[in-house]
């Protein structure tokens, strides 16, 4: 204990951000020697996001320090001090060492306790990062997406975040985001994989499906047809420290089908249906590209597919509805044969894990269409 | 090692945490760039632009430096740019971080001002400005959107309330409409929550924007009263008492409130309110305004008037509507008694609600018309004028006897209770006056309005004299209509002149048609009422009017007493009055509605009696008026004929003068001294029955001689004759052409044939009027009155006389009843002997004057008659007064000498056939009589 006092004793005399840095690399020793974790989160907690206990609870906090529940610590930096913490943790990150030190550390920064404000200095991380095409953190940021699940809250959040700063607020398309696949494909992937859940799904939000803003969907088909293998890149090998468990990757191929096929039945725009072909166009390459995996399939679940196979059948009875027969209604043929076409390329590249003759079945539920009839029944057997 | 970009962020940062150096052009372009390369830096580069704004907006108020101004404009441009390539979410983004800045910034330098000088003060300031244009350009951009912008606006609204308010105020101009009704809703939130809550600051923005957004304010109040006086709505509970807490704050508020309110009012919306009332006042602020609202009322700029005659006309329904009223009459007759203002006050003097209350006044609501007249009672003692022309006004207004409408009129004329140099009502007396001379006037018209304010005013001054009427007491408005006679006499005198114009057209046109008819056959009198009733309708509702008028004059006249010992009327004024009114007398005889025609003449008779008997020169000149006029100017209402001799002059009005001359030498000498005829054209031709006139009328007749025996009469001294005395000499005055010798004796036989002409004019006179007869007959019986005619007695006398023996010479024997000379003797003796003049037993000479041959009677007339009156000159002397005060001869002592009647009784002993009766009456029983 009285190494942390020392420490804390020391770091105590330096000022913000210089103390930060240097709690940093205490962090980054502690971490590798995989002593005394709890020491790092402390640290982590006072001196890198220099965050106190609000001032009611102040005297119960002396009183009994390590009972405490850390939702009550709030982070005091203001916004300038934010941005020196995000220069100083870039600078951190971008210090020559093991990538699984850096991931280490970045998942302890980020990983548990992600409060309100630790998250918002994560968003301007990642943001400020993208913008300065700081390599290393942004791979260390794939990792930790990849760790917490590409559609977890938290990664949402940043998706979001980073939507709003790239796509949104924006008045042209950002060199640094169209050059992100070189700069971390393992980011872009993930961030490609969170991005496609949060639009086009009837589960989040409000329940109406949302199109995707023009400018992110040609960012993205324009990565995907440069860089075929981007949707792979999640599924390189991770590194994380010893004894950490790899969670299973999840590719942005799924939600990206989803949008393609349900483009069709959303958008009335014309040069929309241009672009999502073209993205149509390089999910289907890349799917080709896939090498026949070693043991089962891994980039494509079938409850992915499954879950686009709903709105479609919702969309057929909103045209019975209004009196327009399924069969003949073109933009939704059309729709079904980019959804036929997706499956029977990736039944083909054998990428498809999970219960495929469910996934045909369900499929047979969907107003006919010539193509997709076809599919199913060559893959029936 | 960092990218080029990050190195300047570290830079930026840097420069904001350590040096401070806000305003350099360095860190300027440093920021935009971060702004534009790295967005996730976003907020915090906003964050510096807000700092230099501040840091701008300080320097102007301390008016340091300007290096400023630069560095805001490249901020400006900057975000202009972004406004106008970026996403449509920037404009949000800008529009509430600019928002945001104003408000902290105004939160800083707080003044307590009022919105339209914050305005000015703020927008004097360059970086204010500039970040008003950005947000309002910022709105412009999200234009459909105006959801958002007025949601942020809001937001930050409630943030900064009292020192934000211009900022809203300012931009509201962009969607007012939207804007207006947010901020009631916020303030009907604000009110449900907690109703002490206080609205200084909606209040003030609302009445920023009214000035220059009255419709869209309007509206915004409109749709939230629907709401609230729906049935159906759930927080109709709130909305009425909200607004009504609102009115509490603003007058201009209240104003509007009001103005929509009574657009929207209705039956419906009664029963509505009436409906809801129980639930408001569940509400503890309504219970707490409640009995304020009159309040209210009195703060009201317009439509206040409006309101309280509502509330009057529902006082029947409702009881609390007559508190309110009370409550509300009360407290403007204390600002009124203490003489403040009020914008009641103000609204009250409006020509609208001056308008709205005569109305009112007219209602048959009783609680109704007595708020009007007490609202402009109040109202007019400061605003005379408004007195003055409600007067006017309701003076002028046909009141039904029945109705109680009148009693408005006395409670108007009474003033304001407690004051007491409250306006006098002169001047509103004054305008219909004028008024209805002007028409008269200019027009020649009269108006009903008019007829109508004299028959008011008769009824106040009636009414007046009953204790009932408590308001003010009658010698005032007596008093001071006084002052008004000679106005009054105006009118009186125009409406008579058209009577008269019209009664000479008439005549004009019925003689004309006499003359131009060559029927013999025509009737030889013409009632000239007659004619005129069915020649034209039309003016004869206009005579009715006139009449009618004059009757309300006189009979207001007649209330006044005006000559009384006060002499608040002058002389002129009054010596104009006799004249007038015989003329009326006389107009009012031409009238063919008996019941109308008496009615008419009552009046007149009635201010004719009242003028003699309180004016010694009044007196003179009404029976002067009355003779002379009903001698010659309406003579035809009496049967007099007229002479139409003028017509027969035969004169050829082309002859040369020269010529006339030839014919005769002398003045006037065209005609003989006897109207014989003209020289040279033989004797005249005797055409004197072919004559305009009226058929002798003995109502008529009777009517005129009341009307001289009124003016005679004295009322103090009912038996003395004066009066009488005075007709007597004028109507010598009249008939006697002569200046002399018109004294009292009879003269010589002789010496009368001096006076020959003069004598057969008078005769004549008396021929052509047949009324000169009454008249003398009157005169007669109001002794010695008939002495001072002597003159006309002895003129006929004497011709009478020069006739007989006339017919003496001519041996004319035989007379027939009617002739004109024995009918002419035959009165003139009747008229004697009623006065006195001639005793018994001369005084039955008329009874038996027919009977006597042509010889006879000249010779009586001769040696009885005028041998009497010559020895016993007809004079005041031969009369004396009883212990009474009658004046008569005692036949007893005034004994006929025998030698007047010695002619007479052997005459009539000669026939004493036919005498037998006459002759024992008059000598024997009188002579029995005086022996015993």
């Amino acid at each position: 204990m009285s190494s942390l006092n020392d420490i804390r004793h020391q770091l105590r005399k330096l000022d913000f951000p210089t103390n930060a840095l240097e709690a940093l690399s205490r962090i980054e020793q502690l971490i590798t020697s995989r002593a005394k974790q709890d020491v790092a989160m402390d640290l982590i907690s006072e001196f890198v996001f220099q965050e106190r206990v609000r001032d009611t609870d102040l005297r119960h906090k002396l009183g009994n320090r390590h009972s405490n529940s850390p939702q009550l610590l709030v982070s005091q930096l203001n916004l300038i001090q934010e941005f020196q913490l995000v220069l100083t943790l870039v600078e951190f990150f971008s210090r020559p060492g093991a990538d699984a030190t850096r991931n280490a550390v970045f998942l302890s920064l980020f990983g548990s306790n992600l409060n309100p404000g630790r998250s918002s200095i994560l968003a301007k991380l990642i943001s400020t990062s993208i913008s300065g095409s700081v390599a290393p953190c942004l791979a260390s940021a794939g990792t930790w997406m990849q760790q917490l699940g590409c559609t977890s809250s938290a990664s949402t959040e940043i998706a979001k975040s980073l939507v709003k700063d790239f796509v949104i607020y924006s008045k042209k398309t950002s060199e640094q985001l169209k050059m992100l696949p070189m700069v971390a494909p393992r980011f872009a992937a993930n961030f490609m994989t969170a991005v496609a859940d949060l639009y086009m799904n009837e589960s989040v939000g409000t329940g109406a499906m949302v199109p995707p803003p023009d400018m992110l969907l040609d960012v993205f088909t324009e990565w995907i047809t440069d860089n075929p293998s981007l949707c792979l890149a999640s599924q390189q090998p991770l590194a994380l420290p010893s004894g950490a468990i790899a969670m299973p990757v999840v590719t942005p191929l799924a939600g990206l089908i989803r949008w393609t096929v349900l483009a069709g039945i959303q958008s009335n725009k014309p040069q929309n249906n241009v672009a999502y072909s073209k993205l149509h166009l390089g999910l289907l390459e890349t799917i080709l590209q896939i090498p026949p995996p070693n043991g089962p399939a891994t980039a494509i679940n079938s409850q992915h597919l499954i879950q686009i196979i709903h709105p479609l059948n919702a969309h057929a009875r909103k045209l019975n509805i209004e009196n327009v027969v399924p069969e003949s209604c073109e933009p939704f043929q059309l729709s079904l044969e980019k959804f036929a076409q997706a499956i029977q390329v990736a039944l083909h590249s054998k990428c498809i894990y999970g219960s495929i003759p469910q996934l045909l079945g369900l499929l047979e539920s969907l107003p006919t269409n010539n193509l997709m009839e076809i599919v199913i029944k060559a893959n029936r057997n | 090692m960092l990218t080029h970009i990050l190195t300047e962020l570290n830079q930026f940062i840097t420069g904001l945490s350590k040096t401070k150096d806000y305003l350099s052009p360095h860190s300027i372009d440093t920021s935009i760039r971060i702004l534009n390369q790295l967005p996730a830096a976003r907020d915090l580069v906003f964050e510096y632009f807000s700092i230099v704004f501040e840091i701008s907006v300080s320097n102007y108020l301390s008016s340091i430096d300007c290096r400023s101004e630069s560095t805001v404009r490249i901020i400006e441009e900057e975000l202009d740019l972004l406004l106008s390539k970026g996403t449509p979410e920037w404009s949000i983004y800008i529009a509430s971080w600019s928002l945001e800045v104003i408000g902290n910034i105004s939160h800083k330098h707080w003044r307590k001002t009022d919105i339209a000088s914050s305005c000015n003060f703020w927008l004097n300031l360059e970086p204010m400005k500039i970040l008003l244009g950005l947000t309002s350009t910022c709105f412009k951009k999200l234009g459909s959107d105006s959801e958002n912008s007025i949601r942020v606006l809001l937001s930050i609204f409630r943030k900064y309330s009292p020192t934000f308010d211009w900022v809203v105020s300012r931009l509201a101009n962009c969607f007012p409409l939207q804007i207006i009704a947010q901020i009631f809703q916020s303030g009907l939130r604000k009110f449900a929550d907690d109703t002490e809550s206080r609205f200084h600051s909606e209040v003030g923005i609302l009445e920023y924007l009214s000035s220059a957004h009255e419709n869209d304010l309007k509206k915004a109040i409109s749709l939230l009263m629907e709401e609230g006086f729906s049935p159906t709505n759930e927080k109709q509970l709130e909305i009425v008492p909200f607004l009504l807490e609102m009115c509490n704050y603003s007058e201009i508020i209240l104003h509007f409130i009001s103005t929509v309110f009574l657009e929207i009012y209705n039956e419906e919306l009664l029963s509505n309110i009436v409906k809801f009332t129980t639930n408001w006042m569940q509400n503890k602020s309504f219970q707490n305004m409640q009995p304020a609202f009159n309040n209210l009322l009195l703060k009201l700029k317009s439509g206040c008037t409006k309101i309280i005659i509502i509330v009057a006309k529902l006082t029947m329904e409702f009881k609390w509507c007559n508190t309110f009223l009370e409550y509300t009459l009360q407290e403007l007759e204390q600002i009124v008694l203490l003489n403040r203002s009020c914008a009641m006050l103000q609204n009250l003097s409006t020509e609208e609600s001056k308008e709205l209350l005569w109305e009112s006044c007219r209602s048959n609501n009783r609680v109704e018309q007595q708020t009007a007249i007490r609202l402009i009672i109040l109202v007019s003692s400061k605003f005379t004028h408004i007195y003055d022309q409600t007067i006017a006004d309701l003076l002028q207004m046909n009141y039904n006897d029945d109705s109680e409408n009148i009693w408005v009129l006395t409670r108007l004329l009474g003033g304001m209770n407690g004051i007491v140099e409250y306006s006098s009502i002169k001047p509103g007396i004054d305008i219909i006056l004028d008024d209805i001379l002007l028409n008269l006037e200019i027009k020649r018209e009269i108006s009903t309005k008019s007829q109508f304010f004299f028959k008011n005013m008769y009824t106040v001054v009636c009414l007046s004299e009953t204790e009932s009427v408590f308001h003010f007491n009658s010698k005032n408005i007596i008093n001071l209509l006084e002052k008004c006679v000679s106005k009054i006499l105006e009118i009186f005198s125009y409406a008579i002149q058209i009577i008269e114009k019209i009664l000479e057209n008439k005549k004009a046109e019925v003689v004309k048609h006499l003359y131009n008819s060559t029927e013999i056959s025509l009737p030889k009198k013409n009632r000239l009422e007659g004619k005129m009733l069915a020649s034209n309708r039309l003016e004869i509702s206009h005579l009715e009017k006139s009449f009618n008028l004059i009757g309300n004059i006189v009979d207001l006249l007649n209330k006044m007493h005006f000559l009384n010992e006060d002499k608040n009327v002058n002389v002129s004024t009054i010596s104009r009055l006799p004249c007038l009114t015989v003329k009326y007398f006389f107009n009012a005889l031409h009238l063919e509605n008996s019941l109308s025609r008496s009615d008419s003449v009552e009046k007149s008779l009635s201010l004719l009696k009242y003028q003699c008997n309180n004016n010694k020169i009044c007196r003179q000149s009404c029976l002067r008026d009355l003779l002379e006029k009903g001698i010659f100017n309406y003579g035809y209402l009496f049967g007099c004929y007229e002479d139409l001799d003028i017509v027969e002059t035969g004169i050829n009005k082309n002859e040369s003068l020269l010529r006339q001359n030839r014919k005769q030498i002398g003045l006037n000498s065209h005609r003989s001294v006897l109207h014989a005829g003209l020289i040279g054209e033989g004797l005249r031709k005797r055409t004197w029955n072919q004559c305009v006139g009226m058929e002798p009328d003995d109502e008529i007749q009777n009517l005129y001689l009341k009307a001289i025996t009124l003016c005679c009469m004295d009322i103090e001294k009912p038996d003395s004759s004066e009066g009488f005395m005075a007709m007597s000499l004028f109507l010598v005055e009249f008939i006697s052409t002569d200046f002399m010798y018109n004294g009292l004796p009879f003269p010589d036989e002789e010496f009368a044939k001096s006076t020959v002409e003069r004598d057969l004019l008078i005769k004549r006179a008396f021929l052509l009027s047949p009324i000169l007869w009454s008249l003398l007959g009157l005169l007669a019986q109001y002794r010695p009155a008939l002495c001072f005619s002597s003159v006309l007695l002895r003129a006929i006398c004497a011709t009478c006389l020069h006739h007989w023996r006339a017919k003496n010479v001519n041996k004319i024997n035989i007379i027939p009843k009617n002739d004109e000379t024995l009918i002419c003797t035959k009165k003139l003796l009747q008229v004697m002997a009623m006065g006195q003049l001639l005793p018994p037993p001369l005084s039955n000479l008329h009874d038996i004057i027919t009977c006597f041959d042509s010889n006879e009677i000249s010779l009586i007339l001769k040696e009885c008659v005028w041998n009497y009156l010559k020895d016993h000159v007809p004079s005041p002397a031969l009369f004396q007064c009883d212990k009474n005060g009658l004046h008569w001869r005692n036949p007893v002592s005034n004994k006929v000498q025998s030698h007047y009647i010695n002619v007479l009784k052997s005459i009539m002993q000669k026939k004493i056939e036919v005498f037998q009766s006459n002759y024992y009456g008059m000598f024997v029983m009188f002579e029995d009589k005086s022996v015993s």
